[in-house]
């Protein structure tokens, strides 16, 4: 299986790409845990690249391919925005308490936990993040 | 839609389904008088709440910080044990009150 979908960098559409992530858990007979994960890994990376990625105000678009070989479901996250790897950031000290942490920086945090896999790569003027995922039945 | 109860002393703040980027500051903008009382006592009922992305944690985060700086009291009741999960992930059941949905 291979899907791919475009979206502008707006909030408005996470939308589309939680309908991009729920048809492709229909296609593999995902289980709602894994379903709702993978939601959350998209909405996180796909709303970093929104905020973060252009310009304010600056029109881009942001790609999405998802592929599966049957027992492993790969995302890659494309934008041409401003070179930024994410898996660069710190890990959450989940000893200290939420309330004397800084404020955010969670999401990367539950992407990796959830991923098996997370790498970035700098390529012909592009962001590309690599998410990979085990998906034994 | 959230909804602000008050029962006794205390306030209940009933999430709706989502919690995510896209409405997250409404959230915040609804539960923000929650936070102003003298001597809070919180409860975030998540009964409708089936899925929460990291703008809902913030949320959750600075809403400990205001507790912790009233001395009052914050704790979530009815989360699913998927939400469970991704709370406990990130830190949040160590330090507060988190109960799961009852099956």
């Amino acid at each position: 299986m291979k899907k791919e979908i475009t979206v502008k960098n707006q909030v408005s559409e996470l939308e589309k790409v939680a309908c991009f992530v729920e048809e492709i858990g229909e296609e593999l007979g995902l289980d709602m845990e894994m379903q709702m994960n993978l939601n959350l890994v998209m909405e996180e990376m796909v709303s970093n690249v929104i905020f973060y990625a252009y310009p304010e105000g600056a029109d881009a678009s942001i790609d999405l391919t998802a592929e599966s070989d049957g027992k492993e479901l790969t995302f890659v996250l494309s934008d041409q925005g401003r070179e930024f790897d994410p898996t660069l950031k710190e890990d959450l000290d989940v000893d200290v308490n939420p309330a004397d942490r800084e404020i955010g920086g969670m999401g990367i945090f539950i992407v990796k936990n959830i991923m098996n896999n997370v790498t970035y790569q700098r390529l012909e003027g592009r962001n590309l993040l690599t998410m990979k995922k085990e998906i034994t039945h | 839609m959230t909804q602000i109860l008050k029962e006794g002393g205390k306030t209940i703040i009933k999430t709706g389904s989502r919690i995510d980027t896209q409405n997250a500051a409404a959230f915040e903008k609804d539960i923000e008088p929650a936070l102003q009382e003298p001597g809070m006592d919180l409860e975030m009922d998540c009964t409708e709440l089936v899925y929460m992305a990291s703008s809902g944690l913030r949320i959750i985060q600075k809403t400990m910080r205001a507790v912790m700086m009233k001395k009052g009291k914050f704790k979530i009741t009815n989360v699913s044990p998927e939400i469970y999960k991704v709370l406990a992930m990130t830190g949040f059941t160590k330090f507060m009150t988190v109960e799961q949905k009852q099956a």
